[in-house]
């Protein structure tokens, strides 16, 4: 009976397929990287949402008081920039606000719109998700080195070491210096794909119960409603992350500006 | 807000003490400050004249106290036909009436 | 999992970066120090 709606899925992970629009050609070089894909459609929506849709379109024409939709950017940029201030705070804070605020809009607005039905997700994608990671963590280390010298290495030591515990204490901390690079993308890319497979998996199995006959049609409200609840905590996910993303890079940030 | 901004912070201080000003090394700036206060435009502000669609689409949707969520509604509507319709020329129209492939 | 297809990796992170840096930009030049410049006319009108 449902069938009839072409609501037809091959696998739950069809849903992260990239596929090519509009392809460039050339004998000499290799030009796959700029052609049109999926990816690239809702980068430019994520980018046209955030661009006119937050900050162009919501101007209020220049009044003192801006509008409710102003009010949001409002609450934005105060959220992040006390954020940043407490995070990071000293004298350098306000040179890294940027950074970090764009990071937040980007990925809040691409969670978001990758939770609109038969939409994309691009911070699924664990290459480009896990590569920003690691240029975030390897600036923080230049910037680091940078600013203090081989003093930047006193970082691995935490205050108050016993002398015969800092061999052990430093390779430990060295692990889990260079494993930010990768578990700051990853926390991210694993909870937008898990809940993604998440939903995708428990709607196809409502669907093929609701599907058998009519009273398991109107049984199967039931689990829906369960899968309504699920859906409430992914739009959470998808905002937390993205707040969490951000506190984690100002955090990294702190600890090549000051060491500690 | 309003309320606390009465006339004296709108007037600069210089011109409220009235003893400074007939001084000379003050003329020059009293006169600099006059003619400012003339260049600014009088009046009530001009209405805003929104033109084109998408000045259309913010003054019904952004402005002031039109401000609502259906922007939001319209995006999602939007992603969603453009998501479903992608979907529908890539696969599912090879599986129309539940044919596997 | 098909995100993992080595074909677009190279496509994705141009797509990417490229968002990345432009909204970077448009923040820090334009979006950002007009929130900032409301706030200071705000004070200026109420308080100094």
């Amino acid at each position: 009976m449902l069938n009839l709606l072409n609501t037809y899925i091959n696998s739950p992970l069809d849903q992260f397929e990239i596929r090519v629009f509009l392809g460039f050609v050339s004998p000499f070089f290799d030009l796959s990287c700029l052609s049109f894909t999926t990816f690239s459609l809702y980068a430019l929506i994520v980018f046209i949402v955030i661009v006119g849709g937050l900050n162009l379109l919501t101007t209020n024409n220049d009044k003192i008081v801006g509008s409710r939709w102003y009010v949001s950017q409002e609450a934005m940029y105060d959220t992040i920039l006390n954020m940043v201030k407490g995070q990071i705070g000293g004298k350098y804070w306000g040179y890294y606000f940027p950074l970090v605020y764009t990071f937040f809009i980007f990925i809040f607005t691409a969670n978001l719109i990758s939770m609109i039905p038969y939409s994309f997700a691009l911070s699924a994608h664990l290459v480009f998700v896990v590569s920003l990671s690691t240029i975030i963590w390897l600036g923080a280390t230049i910037t680091g080195l940078y600013k203090h010298g081989l003093i930047f290495f006193s970082l691995f030591v935490p205050t108050g070491t016993p002398l015969a515990l800092v061999p052990l204490l430093v390779l430990i901390e060295l692990l889990s210096y260079f494993a930010r690079a990768i578990s700051l993308g990853l926390r991210l890319s694993a909870n937008i794909i898990a809940g993604h497979l998440l939903l995708l998996i428990l709607g196809g199995l409502v669907l093929s119960l609701m599907s058998v006959s009519y009273i398991y049609f109107i049984f199967g409200f039931i689990p829906l409603a369960a899968i309504l609840a699920i859906l409430c905590l992914e739009f959470a996910i998808a905002v937390i992350q993205s707040y969490v993303w951000s506190i984690l890079t100002s955090s990294y940030l702190k600890d090549a500006l000051y060491l500690h | 807000m309003i309320a606390k901004r009465c006339l004296s912070t709108l007037i600069p201080p210089k011109i409220v003490s009235a003893k400074n000003l007939g001084s000379a090394p003050n003329a020059q700036r009293i006169s600099q400050v006059v003619q400012f206060y003339k260049s600014l435009p009088q009046g009530a502000a001009p209405a805003y004249k929104p033109s084109g669609p998408i000045g259309k689409y913010k003054a019904k949707y952004f402005d002031g106290d039109n401000a609502s969520g259906k922007p939001l509604l319209h995006l999602a509507l939007f992603v969603l036909g453009m998501g479903y319709s992608m979907e529908y020329y890539f696969h599912l129209r090879h599986h129309k009436g539940g044919a596997e492939h | 999992m098909p995100q993992l297809v080595p074909f677009y990796f190279l496509n994705q992170l141009t797509y990417g970066f490229l968002l990345i840096t432009v909204l970077l930009v448009l923040f820090s030049q334009f979006f950002l120090p007009r929130i900032l410049r409301l706030y200071v006319s705000r004070l200026f009108i109420s308080k100094l």
